[in-house]
């Protein structure tokens, strides 16, 4: 079953009813056997990973938690599992497509996502940090609860725990929030992601009949697409959770808004940086063992991250670029600081932040390039060939419209950009629009409802032809 | 309580919800409306159709709806008939459009063209969208996508707006209008192909001379027998025929056919060993074709003449429509100067001529008076080089010789504007000009702003048909190339 779909809405909304109907103590019943349904509808084959990482874990936490050795031999054995699983299903071991079909059914779902959760809740038993859950049932939900088994954000026991487990009562406004919180999701996925798809496949396909501004253009797209894919997809899964009383934590933060690639991380995917940072970067001394040796954490964490996007020197590549950019961003403080002097730039001020946002996006939209291609060498020819021709003049002559979307659709794509960017700027001063809209008249929320809804109905890009299904941090 | 307001509420925003999702869906939804391939107008027509109004229904492809001319059979017999056609339909969708014509109509006769026994597997995706989008939303059209549509692709038929929700870049007044408003279509599901397909002349013979069966596939076969089953049942004679298309190799599925219908004690004509013709035939063809069936139905069936049922003046219409689709193809294939010219002088058109003479050439005496005597015109070309005409239902509504206060002469010409009107259509503002060779040397014919002019040196003539409300024909009779007739 996937996020976008007819079944599950209609699901949802079945649950949702039940849900509210059976007794509170028994809520989170309801909650596992829906998981299970939604995570068996996918393959029931992919299972016997699911079950495998979740006894394992639930048995040392319940059991073994005081054993360095066994937390090692589990964490490594859960590890080999999802990389073998990456080797497989990436192209470095089975050349012909053919084996590859064969094997990447195997592939579980979510599995880099609940593999990472499973090993963060290990941790935090063996430190001592939580309980470890009696109800290996209880342990299962919590590994497989269903707005976050595909995508995450990636859960930690202690956050997730209450949430789950506590009797929650019938609540129009969480329901509602919810709903909007939905529909904003698939708002940034089914329109804006999807649609920049099109165009960014189109020019990474054929990268060498395009130079300058055109492969600049695939580069910004692409990075647009990422983040309203994924973050669409956290949306769903934070509304859908919401709808049922639980509160996921958010996993973005407006990352395009970062003033530096330190603020990116702690804005983008902020589940997994937390991860990194709690359980790679800190034990491997973090900034505690002088500069030299936290840059070289920071490069090895970065690396860490990139290998678990996938397998391919290209993650590596982009890992390392980020790492690098970190760590150069450090040492070129004092450069920054001075051309603010002279430059009579203030911290803060509109320049300030305008140039900082401006060179942080550049910088993540070079990486983006290398974690999209598929060679390090189509990666590094993209970007070389984005300064080889200024040809600004193909965003007026009509050359875009030969890219795979029409006329009306680019208009489409940049008020959506603007709708975009307001609502970021709104959430920047903490202003809440779903607070806003449930203050307002039912047939004004109903409207803007029916709005929503078909809006995406109408401009989506779905149906025959298209596998919108497919979320990109689904194949993570 | 509380929950319960709120499904409540949930359930009053779903029905309007529902409700709109409708509107929309309908008004996204892809329609063919143009050309001779305009299904939807025939299907929307076809269901436009007063109840029991039909003595025979044809159901088929293109070839069946480019062929059969119901207004022929109403002419020439007093049968009313419906072309209930989509392109390339497959038997199992056939089946279901049999169900639907008998559950409105109850037609005396059903004639099933058998062009497709070729199919055995599902269509492509555009075949089965033409085919099922215009049918209403009832048991028949759920039973035809799931015997018809792959199993993944079903979901875009039941709703369509899936498949078409793009099509909001392209939205246009006609489209939408079409969404709830279903008119009727004076054609009768009947396409006027004024160009025949392109025809071999020892086809007929190869036909003729195929007497190979090659077995049914399977699906068609299956599908086949279910129609005549329906039929029976339904109590209702079912006709197979095959339309001409001179195609042998079709032919060897066609003797299997007739294999079958004799074994089903079913009638099967099959034209193709009769007629000429290469799949989608013209008006002049297909009104042969129409007389055949109207003859072998009456020689057949009893029908009610309704010519004279004020009931059905409608089907008059019809008939003067065929009639005028019959006269463009006439015009349309006439290639000399002495036939073409007599064909102008018909009722219901506007006839826009201009003289262009750049190099001074001269026309002959006897070309000259058989131009003037034909058109009832006053050329002399001896005097003057720039001329224009304008005629109405074969008289002269003006012409630039006469003295008319209209006619403006220039340095670079002679040339005139005036509205024409029939008062059914969008009034013509016409603009003409000639000019001679010692002026620019241009011959335009402007209406609405745009010019119908071929041009050339010569005669340049613009053909336009008030009662089709559509320009016909550009031609041109060109002075450098010994009259010979040029066309657009």
């Amino acid at each position: 079953m996937d996020f976008i779909s007819v079944t599950y809405l209609v699901s949802l909304s079945i649950l949702l009813i039940l849900y509210y109907m059976i007794p509170k103590n028994r809520q989170w019943i309801s909650l596992l056997v829906f998981s299970i349904i939604f995570y068996t509808l996918f393959s029931w084959k992919m299972w016997f990973f699911m079950l495998f990482t979740c006894i394992t874990t639930f048995l040392y936490a319940r059991y073994l938690k005081n054993s360095k050795c066994f937390l090692f031999v589990i964490i490594l054995m859960n590890i080999s599992i999802l990389f073998l699983l990456k080797l497989i299903s990436s192209d470095l071991l089975f050349v012909t497509s053919h084996n590859l079909n064969r094997f990447s059914v195997f592939v579980p779902v979510g599995i880099s996502f609940y593999t990472l959760q499973s090993i963060a809740y290990m941790v935090d038993a063996h430190r001592n940090h939580i309980q470890a859950e009696n109800n290996i049932f209880k342990y299962l939900l919590f590994m497989t609860f269903f707005p976050q088994v595909l995508q995450g954000p990636i859960p930690r026991y202690s956050d997730l725990k209450e949430e789950l487990f506590r009797e929650h009562s019938f609540s129009e406004e969480e329901v509602i929030k919810g709903f909007y919180l939905l529909l904003w999701g698939l708002f940034q996925k089914m329109v804006i992601a999807d649609r920049c798809n099109l165009v960014v496949n189109h020019i990474f396909e054929q990268y060498t009949s395009y130079e300058g501004f055109f492969l600049i253009l695939g580069g910004v797209l692409y990075s647009i697409q990422l983040y309203t894919d994924f973050a669409g997809c956290v949306c769903i899964a934070m509304g859908s959770a919401q709808m049922f009383g639980i509160h996921l934590k958010p996993n973005f933060n407006h990352p395009y808004f970062a003033v530096s690639i330190k603020d990116f991380w702690r804005r983008w995917h902020i589940s997994l940086s937390a991860f990194l940072r709690d359980y790679v970067y800190i034990p491997l001394g973090g900034n505690r063992k002088g500069k030299l040796l936290k840059y070289m954490n920071i490069m090895i964490t970065f690396l860490v991250s990139g290998i678990w996007h996938g397998v391919g020197l290209h993650y590596m590549v982009w890992g390392f670029l980020h790492g690098f950019y970190q760590v150069a961003g450090e040492i070129m403080q004092p450069v920054k600081d001075f051309l603010m002097k002279i430059t009579k730039t203030e911290k803060g001020s509109f320049t300030h932040l305008f140039v900082s946002r401006c060179f942080t996006f550049f910088l993540v939209m070079i990486a983006w390039v290398f974690f999209r291609a598929e060679s390090v060498q189509k990666a590094v020819y993209i970007v070389f060939h984005m300064f080889t021709k200024f040809n600004p003049w193909i965003f007026v002559s009509g050359e875009l419209y030969s890219l795979g979307i029409k006329e009306e659709e680019w208009g489409l794509l940049l008020l959506s950009g603007i709708v975009m960017i307001v609502v970021a700027l709104l959430h920047e001063r903490k202003i809440s629009i779903r607070d806003y809209f449930i203050k307002q008249p039912l047939f004004f929320r109903w409207a803007v409802l029916l709005c929503l809804i078909f809006l995406i109905l109408i401009t989506g890009v779905y149906g025959p032809g298209y596998d919108s299904a497919q979320f990109i941090y689904g194949g993570f | 309580m509380k929950a319960l307001r709120f499904l409540t509420k949930c359930l009053c925003f779903f029905i309007i919800f529902s409700f709109l999702f409708f509107i929309v869906q309908e008004h996204l939804r892809d329609k063919w409306m143009e050309g001779e391939y305009d299904v939807s107008v025939k299907i929307d027509g076809f269901y436009a159709q007063e109840p029991d109004t039909l003595d025979v229904v044809f159901i088929g492809s293109s070839q069946m709806y480019a062929d059969m001319a119901p207004a022929v059979l109403f002419d020439r017999f007093g049968i009313t008939s419906y072309d209930f056609c989509a392109n390339e339909q497959p038997l199992w969708v056939s089946y279901y459009y049999i169900k639907e014509a008998i559950r409105t109509q109850h037609p005396k006769v059903i004639v099933l063209d058998v062009f497709t026994v070729y199919g055995d597997d599902y269509e492509d995706e555009g075949v089965m969208h033409i085919n099922l989008d215009d049918l209403p939303m009832n048991r028949n059209k759920m039973h035809a996508i799931q015997d018809g549509v792959p199993k993944e692709l079903r979901y875009s038929y039941y709703f369509p707006i899936a498949k078409y929700h793009n099509t909001w870049t392209d939205l246009y007044q006609d489209k939408v209008k079409a969404s709830f408003y279903h008119e009727k279509d004076p054609y009768k599901g009947y396409s006027p192909f004024i160009f025949a397909g392109e025809y071999e002349e020892s086809a007929k013979e190869e036909v003729l001379l195929q007497n190979e069966k090659e077995p049914l596939p399977e699906r068609a076969a299956e599908w086949l027998i279910k129609i005549i089953d329906l039929c029976k049942t339904e109590n209702i004679p079912l006709v197979l025929i095959k339309t001409p298309n001179g195609n042998a190799e079709r032919q060897k599925l066609y003797n299997s056919v007739e294999e079958l219908a004799d074994e089903t004690d079913t009638p099967f004509y099959n034209m193709n060993t009769i007629l000429d013709g290469q799949a989608h035939i013209n008006i002049l063809q297909a009104e042969k074709v129409s007389i055949l069936m109207g003859e072998y139905l009456t020689k057949h069936y009893t029908f009610e003449d309704k010519r004279n049922n004020p009931a059905y003046d409608e089907w008059k219409e019809s008939v003067h429509l065929f009639e005028r689709q019959k006269n463009k193809c006439e015009i349309i294939s006439a290639n000399q100067f002495d036939t073409y010219l007599p064909l102008l002088t018909r009722d219901g058109y506007y006839i826009f001529v201009t003289y262009k003479n750049e190099f001074g050439n001269t026309l002959d005496q006897k070309t000259l008076d058989y131009f003037n005597q034909t058109l009832h015109l006053q050329f002399e070309p001896d005097n003057q080089t720039e001329y224009f005409a304008v005629l109405e239902d074969g008289s002269v509504l003006l012409q630039s010789s006469d003295t008319n206060e209209s006619v403006q002469k220039t340095e670079t010409g002679i040339s005139t504007h005036m509205l024409l009107s029939d008062g059914e259509h969008a009034p013509l503002d016409l603009n003409i000009q000639s000019s001679g060779a010692l002026t620019d040397g241009q011959s335009s014919i402007i209406i609405n702003g745009t010019d119908f002019s071929m041009n050339c040196d010569g005669f340049n003539i613009a053909i336009y048909d008030k009662y089709l409300g559509e320009m016909i024909e550009m031609s041109a009779f060109d002075l450098n190339d010994n009259l010979n007739l040029l066309r657009k």
